[in-house]
Protein backbone atom coordinates (compact mmCIF):
# COMPACT_ATOMS: atom_id res chain seq x y z
CA UNK A 1 0.00 0.00 0.00
CA UNK A 2 2.96 2.27 0.64
CA UNK A 3 4.06 1.53 -2.91
CA UNK A 4 0.93 3.19 -4.24
CA UNK A 5 1.53 6.20 -2.05
CA UNK A 6 5.15 6.42 -3.27
CA UNK A 7 4.03 6.44 -6.90
CA UNK A 8 1.32 8.99 -6.29
CA UNK A 9 3.63 11.24 -4.32
CA UNK A 10 6.22 11.06 -7.13
CA UNK A 11 3.54 11.92 -9.68
CA UNK A 12 2.52 14.93 -7.62
CA UNK A 13 6.07 16.12 -6.96
CA UNK A 14 5.75 19.03 -9.40
CA UNK A 15 2.49 20.42 -8.13
CA UNK A 16 2.13 22.66 -5.11
CA UNK A 17 2.30 21.66 -1.47
CA UNK A 18 -1.37 21.54 -0.57
CA UNK A 19 -2.16 19.03 -3.30
CA UNK A 20 0.73 16.93 -2.02
CA UNK A 21 -0.83 16.98 1.39
CA UNK A 22 -4.28 16.20 -0.03
CA UNK A 23 -2.94 13.23 -2.01
CA UNK A 24 -1.00 12.01 1.01
CA UNK A 25 -4.09 12.16 3.18
CA UNK A 26 -6.26 10.55 0.50
CA UNK A 27 -3.81 7.66 0.07
CA UNK A 28 -3.64 7.14 3.82
CA UNK A 29 -7.42 7.11 4.03
CA UNK A 30 -7.64 4.61 1.15
CA UNK A 31 -5.03 2.34 2.76
CA UNK A 32 -6.86 2.48 6.09
CA UNK A 33 -10.13 1.66 4.34
CA UNK A 34 -8.43 -1.30 2.69
CA UNK A 35 -7.19 -2.64 6.02
CA UNK A 36 -10.59 -2.06 7.65
CA UNK A 37 -12.32 -3.80 4.76
CA UNK A 38 -10.04 -6.79 5.07
CA UNK A 39 -10.78 -7.11 8.79
CA UNK A 40 -14.51 -6.49 8.36
CA UNK A 41 -14.83 -8.95 5.46
CA UNK A 42 -13.15 -11.61 7.52
CA UNK A 43 -15.28 -10.75 10.55
CA UNK A 44 -18.43 -11.09 8.45
CA UNK A 45 -17.36 -14.26 6.70
CA UNK A 46 -16.31 -15.85 9.97
CA UNK A 47 -19.85 -15.39 11.28
CA UNK A 48 -21.14 -17.47 8.38
CA UNK A 49 -18.22 -19.88 8.76
CA UNK A 50 -18.98 -20.23 12.46
CA UNK A 51 -22.53 -21.35 11.71
CA UNK A 52 -21.54 -23.62 8.86
CA UNK A 53 -18.63 -25.27 10.68
CA UNK A 54 -20.60 -25.74 13.88
CA UNK A 55 -23.39 -27.30 11.84
CA UNK A 56 -20.88 -29.63 10.18
CA UNK A 57 -19.39 -30.61 13.56
CA UNK A 58 -22.86 -31.29 14.94
CA UNK A 59 -24.03 -33.19 11.85
CA UNK A 60 -26.43 -30.52 10.59
CA UNK A 61 -26.61 -28.45 7.40
CA UNK A 62 -26.47 -24.98 8.88
CA UNK A 63 -28.02 -21.96 7.17
CA UNK A 64 -29.04 -23.00 3.63
CA UNK A 65 -32.37 -21.30 2.94
CA UNK A 66 -31.46 -17.64 2.56
CA UNK A 67 -30.71 -16.92 -1.10
CA UNK A 68 -31.23 -14.33 -3.79
CA UNK A 69 -34.51 -15.11 -5.60
CA UNK A 70 -34.19 -17.23 -8.76
CA UNK A 71 -30.45 -17.79 -8.22
CA UNK A 72 -31.12 -21.53 -8.33
CA UNK A 73 -31.83 -21.16 -12.05
CA UNK A 74 -28.14 -20.52 -12.78
CA UNK A 75 -26.80 -23.58 -14.66
CA UNK A 76 -24.32 -25.90 -12.88
CA UNK A 77 -23.74 -23.70 -9.81
CA UNK A 78 -27.39 -22.91 -9.07
CA UNK A 79 -27.81 -25.40 -6.27
CA UNK A 80 -24.54 -24.36 -4.62
CA UNK A 81 -25.37 -20.66 -4.88
CA UNK A 82 -28.75 -21.28 -3.31
CA UNK A 83 -27.57 -23.40 -0.42
CA UNK A 84 -24.13 -22.04 0.55
CA UNK A 85 -25.65 -19.75 3.18
CA UNK A 86 -23.57 -16.71 2.27
CA UNK A 87 -26.70 -14.61 1.91
CA UNK A 88 -27.42 -15.31 5.57
CA UNK A 89 -24.72 -12.74 6.32
CA UNK A 90 -26.54 -10.09 4.30
CA UNK A 91 -29.84 -11.03 5.88
CA UNK A 92 -28.39 -10.79 9.40
CA UNK A 93 -26.82 -7.43 8.64
CA UNK A 94 -30.08 -6.07 7.23
CA UNK A 95 -31.94 -7.37 10.26
CA UNK A 96 -29.55 -5.51 12.58
CA UNK A 97 -30.04 -2.34 10.56
CA UNK A 98 -33.80 -2.46 10.16
CA UNK A 99 -34.91 -3.67 13.59
CA UNK A 100 -36.17 -1.19 16.14
CA UNK A 101 -33.32 0.13 18.26
CA UNK A 102 -34.48 -0.22 21.85
CA UNK A 103 -33.19 2.13 24.55
CA UNK A 104 -34.14 0.75 27.98
CA UNK A 105 -35.23 3.33 30.54
CA UNK A 106 -32.92 2.19 33.34
CA UNK A 107 -29.60 2.56 31.50
CA UNK A 108 -26.95 5.27 31.73
CA UNK A 109 -27.55 6.62 28.24
CA UNK A 110 -24.18 8.20 27.45
CA UNK A 111 -22.04 5.17 28.22
CA UNK A 112 -24.72 2.79 26.93
CA UNK A 113 -24.52 4.43 23.50
CA UNK A 114 -20.74 4.75 23.55
CA UNK A 115 -19.89 1.19 24.65
CA UNK A 116 -20.49 -0.60 21.30
CA UNK A 117 -18.29 1.96 19.53
CA UNK A 118 -15.52 1.52 22.11
CA UNK A 119 -15.78 -2.24 21.63
CA UNK A 120 -15.30 -2.09 17.85
CA UNK A 121 -12.99 0.82 17.13
CA UNK A 122 -9.75 -0.42 18.82
CA UNK A 123 -9.88 -3.53 16.66
CA UNK A 124 -10.02 -1.48 13.48
CA UNK A 125 -7.32 0.91 14.67
CA UNK A 126 -4.82 -1.77 15.56
CA UNK A 127 -5.33 -3.42 12.17
CA UNK A 128 -3.25 -0.61 10.68
CA UNK A 129 0.09 -2.01 11.87
CA UNK A 130 -0.39 -5.64 10.76
CA UNK A 131 1.97 -6.39 7.84
CA UNK A 132 -0.39 -8.27 5.52
CA UNK A 133 2.34 -8.85 2.95
CA UNK A 134 5.55 -7.49 1.48
CA UNK A 135 6.67 -5.46 -1.49
CA UNK A 136 10.07 -4.35 -2.70
CA UNK A 137 10.97 -0.75 -3.22
CA UNK A 138 14.49 -0.03 -4.56
CA UNK A 139 15.75 -3.39 -3.33
CA UNK A 140 14.37 -2.82 0.16
CA UNK A 141 11.79 -5.17 1.62
CA UNK A 142 8.81 -3.17 2.91
CA UNK A 143 5.66 -4.25 4.74
CA UNK A 144 2.23 -4.05 3.15
CA UNK A 145 0.73 -2.23 6.13
CA UNK A 146 -0.90 1.15 6.66
CA UNK A 147 1.69 2.30 9.21
CA UNK A 148 5.20 0.93 9.58
CA UNK A 149 6.44 1.90 13.04
CA UNK A 150 9.29 0.26 14.90
CA UNK A 151 7.15 -0.63 17.94
CA UNK A 152 4.12 -1.97 16.08
CA UNK A 153 3.90 -5.02 18.37
CA UNK A 154 3.43 -2.79 21.43
CA UNK A 155 0.96 -0.68 19.46
CA UNK A 156 -1.19 -3.68 18.49
CA UNK A 157 -1.24 -5.02 22.05
CA UNK A 158 -1.88 -1.61 23.64
CA UNK A 159 -4.76 -0.62 21.38
CA UNK A 160 -6.20 -4.13 21.36
CA UNK A 161 -6.32 -4.06 25.17
CA UNK A 162 -8.58 -0.99 25.08
CA UNK A 163 -11.39 -3.10 23.63
CA UNK A 164 -12.24 -4.43 27.08
CA UNK A 165 -13.64 -1.01 28.03
CA UNK A 166 -16.50 -1.73 25.64
CA UNK A 167 -17.49 -4.77 27.69
CA UNK A 168 -16.95 -3.03 31.04
CA UNK A 169 -18.94 0.07 30.09
CA UNK A 170 -21.72 -1.96 28.49
CA UNK A 171 -22.04 -4.05 31.63
CA UNK A 172 -21.97 -1.10 33.97
CA UNK A 173 -24.24 1.25 32.03
CA UNK A 174 -26.87 -1.44 31.47
CA UNK A 175 -27.67 -1.14 35.19
CA UNK A 176 -28.76 -4.73 35.38
CA UNK A 177 -27.49 -7.82 37.15
CA UNK A 178 -26.24 -10.16 34.43
CA UNK A 179 -24.48 -7.57 32.24
CA UNK A 180 -22.75 -6.29 35.39
CA UNK A 181 -21.45 -9.74 36.24
CA UNK A 182 -20.37 -10.27 32.65
CA UNK A 183 -18.41 -7.02 32.72
CA UNK A 184 -16.72 -7.95 36.01
CA UNK A 185 -15.69 -11.28 34.59
CA UNK A 186 -14.43 -9.70 31.38
CA UNK A 187 -12.21 -7.22 33.20
CA UNK A 188 -10.84 -9.85 35.60
CA UNK A 189 -10.10 -12.17 32.71
CA UNK A 190 -8.33 -9.53 30.66
CA UNK A 191 -6.13 -8.48 33.60
CA UNK A 192 -5.22 -12.08 34.33
CA UNK A 193 -4.37 -13.18 30.82
CA UNK A 194 -2.68 -10.04 29.57
CA UNK A 195 0.38 -10.83 31.70
CA UNK A 196 0.74 -14.30 30.23
CA UNK A 197 0.14 -12.88 26.76
CA UNK A 198 2.87 -10.28 27.12
CA UNK A 199 5.35 -12.66 28.71
CA UNK A 200 4.84 -15.32 26.04
CA UNK A 201 5.81 -12.81 23.34
CA UNK A 202 9.07 -11.73 24.99
CA UNK A 203 11.07 -14.81 23.85
CA UNK A 204 10.05 -14.03 20.27
CA UNK A 205 11.29 -10.45 20.65
CA UNK A 206 14.48 -11.77 22.21
CA UNK A 207 14.99 -14.14 19.29
CA UNK A 208 14.36 -11.45 16.71
CA UNK A 209 16.75 -9.07 18.48
CA UNK A 210 19.66 -11.31 17.48
CA UNK A 211 19.20 -10.55 13.78
CA UNK A 212 17.29 -7.28 13.69
CA UNK A 213 17.76 -3.82 15.11
CA UNK A 214 14.10 -3.13 15.96
CA UNK A 215 12.72 -6.39 17.36
CA UNK A 216 9.46 -4.83 18.53
CA UNK A 217 8.33 -4.33 14.94
CA UNK A 218 5.85 -6.91 13.62
CA UNK A 219 7.44 -6.61 10.19
CA UNK A 220 10.92 -7.45 11.50
CA UNK A 221 9.53 -10.36 13.53
CA UNK A 222 7.81 -11.87 10.49
CA UNK A 223 10.86 -11.17 8.35
CA UNK A 224 13.13 -13.04 10.80
CA UNK A 225 11.04 -16.18 10.19
CA UNK A 226 12.04 -16.77 6.59
CA UNK A 227 13.79 -20.00 7.60
CA UNK A 228 12.27 -21.60 10.67
CA UNK A 229 8.96 -20.31 12.00
CA UNK A 230 8.80 -19.44 15.67
CA UNK A 231 6.09 -22.02 16.27
CA UNK A 232 8.79 -24.62 15.50
CA UNK A 233 11.63 -23.06 17.49
CA UNK A 234 9.42 -21.87 20.37
CA UNK A 235 6.43 -24.23 20.61
CA UNK A 236 5.73 -23.41 24.28
CA UNK A 237 5.62 -19.66 23.65
CA UNK A 238 3.25 -20.25 20.74
CA UNK A 239 0.97 -22.45 22.83
CA UNK A 240 0.88 -20.00 25.75
CA UNK A 241 0.17 -17.11 23.40
CA UNK A 242 -2.62 -19.07 21.74
CA UNK A 243 -4.30 -19.94 25.05
CA UNK A 244 -4.02 -16.34 26.26
CA UNK A 245 -5.37 -15.17 22.91
CA UNK A 246 -8.46 -17.34 23.30
CA UNK A 247 -8.97 -15.77 26.72
CA UNK A 248 -8.38 -12.23 25.44
CA UNK A 249 -10.85 -12.62 22.59
CA UNK A 250 -13.45 -14.10 24.95
CA UNK A 251 -13.80 -17.21 22.85
CA UNK A 252 -14.94 -20.51 24.21
CA UNK A 253 -13.51 -22.28 26.30
CA UNK A 254 -12.93 -18.90 28.02
CA UNK A 255 -16.32 -17.43 27.20
CA UNK A 256 -16.74 -15.88 30.67
CA UNK A 257 -18.05 -12.46 29.71
CA UNK A 258 -21.16 -13.76 27.97
CA UNK A 259 -21.54 -17.33 29.08
CA UNK A 260 -25.07 -18.01 27.95
CA UNK A 261 -25.67 -20.81 30.44
CA UNK A 262 -25.36 -18.64 33.53
CA UNK A 263 -25.44 -14.98 32.41
CA UNK A 264 -28.22 -14.87 29.76
CA UNK A 265 -25.83 -13.27 27.25
CA UNK A 266 -23.44 -11.39 29.49
CA UNK A 267 -22.52 -7.76 29.04
CA UNK A 268 -24.71 -7.19 25.98
CA UNK A 269 -27.90 -8.63 27.42
CA UNK A 270 -29.60 -5.22 27.32
CA UNK A 271 -28.51 -4.44 23.77
CA UNK A 272 -30.44 -4.99 20.59
CA UNK A 273 -30.40 -4.23 16.90
CA UNK A 274 -27.34 -2.47 15.49
CA UNK A 275 -25.68 -1.80 18.85
CA UNK A 276 -25.58 -5.53 19.46
CA UNK A 277 -24.37 -5.90 15.89
CA UNK A 278 -21.36 -3.69 16.69
CA UNK A 279 -20.45 -5.88 19.68
CA UNK A 280 -20.85 -8.93 17.50
CA UNK A 281 -18.62 -7.60 14.72
CA UNK A 282 -16.14 -6.34 17.31
CA UNK A 283 -15.80 -9.81 18.79
CA UNK A 284 -15.12 -11.38 15.41
CA UNK A 285 -12.86 -8.51 14.42
CA UNK A 286 -10.88 -9.14 17.57
CA UNK A 287 -10.56 -12.76 16.48
CA UNK A 288 -9.29 -11.72 13.05
CA UNK A 289 -6.78 -9.37 14.62
CA UNK A 290 -5.63 -11.98 17.14
CA UNK A 291 -5.21 -14.49 14.32
CA UNK A 292 -3.12 -12.00 12.34
CA UNK A 293 -0.94 -11.36 15.39
CA UNK A 294 -0.45 -15.08 15.93
CA UNK A 295 0.41 -15.54 12.27
CA UNK A 296 2.94 -12.71 12.31
CA UNK A 297 4.50 -13.81 15.58
CA UNK A 298 4.59 -17.57 15.20
CA UNK A 299 3.37 -18.75 11.80
CA UNK A 300 5.89 -16.99 9.61
CA UNK A 301 3.74 -14.06 8.51
CA UNK A 302 3.48 -13.97 4.71
CA UNK A 303 6.00 -16.81 4.13
CA UNK A 304 4.27 -19.80 2.54
CA UNK A 305 6.25 -22.61 4.20
CA UNK A 306 9.17 -22.88 6.62
CA UNK A 307 12.43 -22.31 4.71
CA UNK A 308 10.44 -21.14 1.65
CA UNK A 309 10.05 -17.44 0.89
CA UNK A 310 8.75 -15.58 -2.15
CA UNK A 311 11.76 -14.29 -4.13
CA UNK A 312 12.29 -10.61 -4.75
CA UNK A 313 12.82 -11.22 -8.49
CA UNK A 314 9.14 -12.05 -9.01
CA UNK A 315 8.23 -8.44 -8.29
CA UNK A 316 4.54 -7.71 -7.84
CA UNK A 317 3.60 -11.38 -8.25
CA UNK A 318 5.44 -12.02 -4.98
CA UNK A 319 3.51 -9.19 -3.37
CA UNK A 320 0.16 -10.60 -4.43
CA UNK A 321 1.20 -14.11 -3.41
CA UNK A 322 2.37 -12.91 0.01
CA UNK A 323 -0.94 -11.15 0.59
CA UNK A 324 -2.87 -14.25 -0.51
CA UNK A 325 -0.75 -16.44 1.78
CA UNK A 326 -1.56 -14.19 4.72
CA UNK A 327 -5.27 -14.29 3.90
CA UNK A 328 -5.27 -18.08 3.64
CA UNK A 329 -3.50 -18.27 7.00
CA UNK A 330 -6.07 -15.98 8.61
CA UNK A 331 -8.84 -18.20 7.24
CA UNK A 332 -7.11 -21.28 8.65
CA UNK A 333 -6.69 -19.63 12.05
CA UNK A 334 -10.36 -18.61 12.11
CA UNK A 335 -11.33 -22.17 11.29
CA UNK A 336 -9.15 -23.30 14.19
CA UNK A 337 -10.88 -20.82 16.53
CA UNK A 338 -14.28 -22.13 15.49
CA UNK A 339 -13.17 -25.75 15.68
CA UNK A 340 -11.95 -25.29 19.26
CA UNK A 341 -15.15 -23.49 20.22
CA UNK A 342 -17.37 -26.37 19.15
CA UNK A 343 -15.06 -29.05 20.56
CA UNK A 344 -14.06 -27.98 24.07
CA UNK A 345 -16.53 -27.38 26.92
CA UNK A 346 -16.57 -24.10 28.81
CA UNK A 347 -14.37 -23.58 31.88
CA UNK A 348 -15.88 -22.57 35.16
CA UNK A 349 -14.94 -19.06 36.31
CA UNK A 350 -12.64 -20.18 39.14
CA UNK A 351 -10.97 -22.63 36.77
CA UNK A 352 -10.23 -19.79 34.36
CA UNK A 353 -8.64 -17.74 37.12
CA UNK A 354 -6.63 -20.67 38.45
CA UNK A 355 -5.39 -21.56 34.97
CA UNK A 356 -4.38 -17.97 34.31
CA UNK A 357 -2.51 -17.22 37.52
CA UNK A 358 -1.21 -20.62 38.61
CA UNK A 359 -0.39 -22.32 35.31
CA UNK A 360 -0.02 -19.90 32.40
CA UNK A 361 1.81 -17.09 34.22
CA UNK A 362 4.52 -19.27 35.87
CA UNK A 363 4.94 -21.25 32.65
CA UNK A 364 5.34 -18.05 30.63
CA UNK A 365 7.87 -16.69 33.13
CA UNK A 366 9.86 -19.92 33.15
CA UNK A 367 9.75 -20.03 29.36
CA UNK A 368 11.06 -16.48 29.14
CA UNK A 369 13.86 -17.11 31.65
CA UNK A 370 14.82 -20.30 29.82
CA UNK A 371 15.15 -18.44 26.51
CA UNK A 372 17.00 -15.64 28.27
CA UNK A 373 19.57 -18.12 29.57
CA UNK A 374 19.71 -19.88 26.21
CA UNK A 375 20.18 -16.66 24.28
CA UNK A 376 22.93 -15.38 26.56
CA UNK A 377 24.94 -18.61 26.32
CA UNK B 1 -1.00 20.50 11.88
CA UNK B 2 1.29 19.54 14.75
CA UNK B 3 0.22 22.61 16.68
CA UNK B 4 -3.46 21.77 16.30
CA UNK B 5 -2.82 18.20 17.39
CA UNK B 6 -0.85 19.50 20.36
CA UNK B 7 -3.73 21.63 21.54
CA UNK B 8 -6.22 18.79 21.01
CA UNK B 9 -4.13 16.40 23.09
CA UNK B 10 -3.53 19.04 25.76
CA UNK B 11 -7.27 19.58 25.90
CA UNK B 12 -7.84 15.84 26.32
CA UNK B 13 -5.25 15.72 29.11
CA UNK B 14 -6.56 18.67 31.08
CA UNK B 15 -10.22 17.98 30.37
CA UNK B 16 -9.80 14.39 31.48
CA UNK B 17 -8.01 15.43 34.64
CA UNK B 18 -10.68 17.99 35.49
CA UNK B 19 -13.43 15.51 34.70
CA UNK B 20 -11.78 12.96 36.96
CA UNK B 21 -12.02 15.41 39.86
CA UNK B 22 -15.32 17.08 39.12
CA UNK B 23 -17.64 14.47 37.61
CA UNK B 24 -20.07 12.54 39.76
CA UNK B 25 -20.02 8.75 39.69
CA UNK B 26 -16.95 6.58 39.83
CA UNK B 27 -17.15 5.21 36.29
CA UNK B 28 -17.31 8.75 34.90
CA UNK B 29 -14.19 9.60 36.90
CA UNK B 30 -12.35 6.48 35.77
CA UNK B 31 -13.21 7.13 32.14
CA UNK B 32 -12.05 10.75 32.45
CA UNK B 33 -8.77 9.38 33.72
CA UNK B 34 -8.63 7.15 30.63
CA UNK B 35 -9.15 10.19 28.41
CA UNK B 36 -6.38 12.02 30.26
CA UNK B 37 -4.02 9.06 29.79
CA UNK B 38 -4.80 8.84 26.09
CA UNK B 39 -4.09 12.55 25.82
CA UNK B 40 -0.72 12.03 27.49
CA UNK B 41 0.05 9.22 25.07
CA UNK B 42 -0.88 11.54 22.22
CA UNK B 43 1.54 14.20 23.49
CA UNK B 44 4.28 11.58 23.68
CA UNK B 45 3.43 10.58 20.10
CA UNK B 46 3.89 14.18 18.99
CA UNK B 47 7.37 14.05 20.55
CA UNK B 48 7.93 10.92 18.41
CA UNK B 49 8.40 8.89 21.59
CA UNK B 50 6.36 6.02 20.14
CA UNK B 51 7.50 3.34 22.54
CA UNK B 52 6.75 5.46 25.60
CA UNK B 53 3.33 6.40 24.22
CA UNK B 54 2.23 2.84 23.52
CA UNK B 55 3.62 1.53 26.78
CA UNK B 56 1.63 4.25 28.56
CA UNK B 57 -1.52 3.10 26.80
CA UNK B 58 -0.75 -0.57 27.37
CA UNK B 59 0.22 -0.37 31.04
CA UNK B 60 -1.87 2.49 32.40
CA UNK B 61 -4.93 2.52 30.16
CA UNK B 62 -4.99 -1.20 29.35
CA UNK B 63 -4.08 -2.75 32.69
CA UNK B 64 -3.93 -0.38 35.67
CA UNK B 65 -7.14 1.45 34.90
CA UNK B 66 -9.00 -1.78 34.13
CA UNK B 67 -7.91 -2.91 37.58
CA UNK B 68 -9.18 0.37 39.08
CA UNK B 69 -12.54 -0.03 37.39
CA UNK B 70 -12.71 -3.66 38.46
CA UNK B 71 -12.05 -2.83 42.12
CA UNK B 72 -14.35 0.16 42.07
CA UNK B 73 -17.16 -1.91 40.55
CA UNK B 74 -16.57 -4.67 43.07
CA UNK B 75 -16.69 -2.29 46.04
CA UNK B 76 -19.57 -0.31 44.59
CA UNK B 77 -20.60 3.30 44.81
CA UNK B 78 -20.92 4.05 48.52
CA UNK B 79 -21.81 7.70 47.88
CA UNK B 80 -20.83 8.94 51.34
CA UNK B 81 -18.90 12.19 51.09
CA UNK B 82 -15.87 13.00 53.21
CA UNK B 83 -16.44 14.49 56.69
CA UNK B 84 -15.84 18.20 57.31
CA UNK B 85 -12.50 17.59 59.06
CA UNK B 86 -11.19 15.67 56.04
CA UNK B 87 -12.52 18.34 53.71
CA UNK B 88 -10.87 21.09 55.72
CA UNK B 89 -7.55 19.27 55.76
CA UNK B 90 -7.77 18.66 52.02
CA UNK B 91 -8.53 22.33 51.42
CA UNK B 92 -5.53 23.35 53.54
CA UNK B 93 -3.32 20.91 51.60
CA UNK B 94 -4.49 22.31 48.28
CA UNK B 95 -3.79 25.83 49.45
CA UNK B 96 -0.32 24.78 50.64
CA UNK B 97 0.44 23.12 47.29
CA UNK B 98 -0.78 26.21 45.49
CA UNK B 99 1.40 28.43 47.64
CA UNK B 100 4.50 26.28 47.07
CA UNK B 101 3.89 26.17 43.32
CA UNK B 102 3.18 29.89 43.24
CA UNK B 103 6.47 30.59 45.01
CA UNK B 104 8.62 28.30 42.87
CA UNK B 105 6.65 28.38 39.62
CA UNK B 106 8.60 31.08 37.76
CA UNK B 107 11.87 29.25 38.29
CA UNK B 108 10.39 25.84 37.44
CA UNK B 109 8.81 27.03 34.21
CA UNK B 110 11.88 28.98 33.13
CA UNK B 111 14.19 26.07 33.93
CA UNK B 112 12.05 23.54 32.08
CA UNK B 113 11.65 25.77 29.04
CA UNK B 114 15.39 26.40 28.81
CA UNK B 115 16.11 22.70 29.22
CA UNK B 116 13.54 21.73 26.60
CA UNK B 117 14.85 24.32 24.15
CA UNK B 118 18.41 23.06 24.48
CA UNK B 119 17.48 19.38 24.45
CA UNK B 120 14.94 19.40 21.62
CA UNK B 121 17.23 19.03 18.64
CA UNK B 122 19.28 16.21 20.17
CA UNK B 123 16.52 14.31 21.94
CA UNK B 124 13.93 13.75 19.21
CA UNK B 125 15.73 11.09 17.13
CA UNK B 126 16.88 9.37 20.33
CA UNK B 127 13.31 9.27 21.66
CA UNK B 128 11.89 7.50 18.64
CA UNK B 129 14.11 4.41 18.93
CA UNK B 130 12.78 1.83 21.35
CA UNK B 131 16.24 0.43 22.05
CA UNK B 132 17.43 3.64 23.71
CA UNK B 133 14.89 3.28 26.51
CA UNK B 134 16.32 -0.09 27.48
CA UNK B 135 19.88 1.22 27.35
CA UNK B 136 19.08 4.24 29.51
CA UNK B 137 16.84 2.36 31.91
CA UNK B 138 19.35 -0.42 32.54
CA UNK B 139 22.41 1.83 32.32
CA UNK B 140 22.17 5.38 33.54
CA UNK B 141 19.03 4.98 35.67
CA UNK B 142 19.65 1.47 36.96
CA UNK B 143 19.65 2.44 40.64
CA UNK B 144 16.42 4.51 40.66
CA UNK B 145 14.78 1.78 38.59
CA UNK B 146 15.77 -0.91 41.11
CA UNK B 147 14.72 1.25 44.07
CA UNK B 148 11.33 1.87 42.48
CA UNK B 149 10.96 -1.87 41.89
CA UNK B 150 11.85 -2.65 45.50
CA UNK B 151 9.37 -0.05 46.77
CA UNK B 152 6.60 -1.51 44.60
CA UNK B 153 7.42 -4.99 45.89
CA UNK B 154 7.28 -3.74 49.48
CA UNK B 155 3.94 -2.05 48.81
CA UNK B 156 2.58 -5.23 47.25
CA UNK B 157 3.67 -7.37 50.22
CA UNK B 158 2.14 -4.79 52.55
CA UNK B 159 -1.16 -4.90 50.70
CA UNK B 160 -1.22 -8.68 50.83
CA UNK B 161 -0.50 -8.65 54.58
CA UNK B 162 -3.23 -6.07 55.26
CA UNK B 163 -5.79 -7.87 53.11
CA UNK B 164 -4.87 -11.23 54.61
CA UNK B 165 -5.39 -10.01 58.18
CA UNK B 166 -8.86 -8.76 57.40
CA UNK B 167 -10.04 -11.94 55.79
CA UNK B 168 -8.55 -14.24 58.45
CA UNK B 169 -10.27 -12.17 61.21
CA UNK B 170 -13.51 -12.39 59.32
CA UNK B 171 -13.19 -16.14 59.00
CA UNK B 172 -12.51 -16.42 62.75
CA UNK B 173 -15.56 -14.33 63.47
CA UNK B 174 -17.67 -16.51 61.22
CA UNK B 175 -16.41 -19.68 62.91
Amino acid sequence: MNAISDILVLAAADSCAWSDLAIDVAVKVLCSLGAIMLVMCFAGLSVVAERKVCAYIQGRYGPNRTAIPFVAAVPFFGNFLKKNGLMQLVADGLKFLLKEDPLPKHVDKFWYMLAPIIALSPVLVSACVIPFGVYWSEGQMCPLSVADIDVSLVFALAIGALGVYGAILAGWSSNSKFPYMGAMRASAQVISYELALGLSILPVVLWTARTSDSPLSLFEIARAQKDLWYCITQPLSAFLFLVALFAETNRLPFDMAESETDLVSGYHTEYGSFKFGLFFVGEYGHMVLGSSLFIVLFLGGWNPLPCVAYPESWGWISTVLSLLTFIVKIAAMLFFFIWVRWTLPRFRYDQVMRLGWKVLLPLALANFVAYLVFASL
Amino acid sequence: MDQTMYYIFCGLCLGGALGMLLLRGYVNSAMSMLVSMLGTAGLLLLMKAYFLAFVTVSVYAGAVLVLFVFVVMLVGDTRDGAGWIKRGVLLLLWIAIGAVLGYFEPQIVAGCAAKAASAESAAVPALSVAKNYGLVLFGEFMLPFQIAGAMLLAAMVGVIVVAQQKTSKKIRKDA
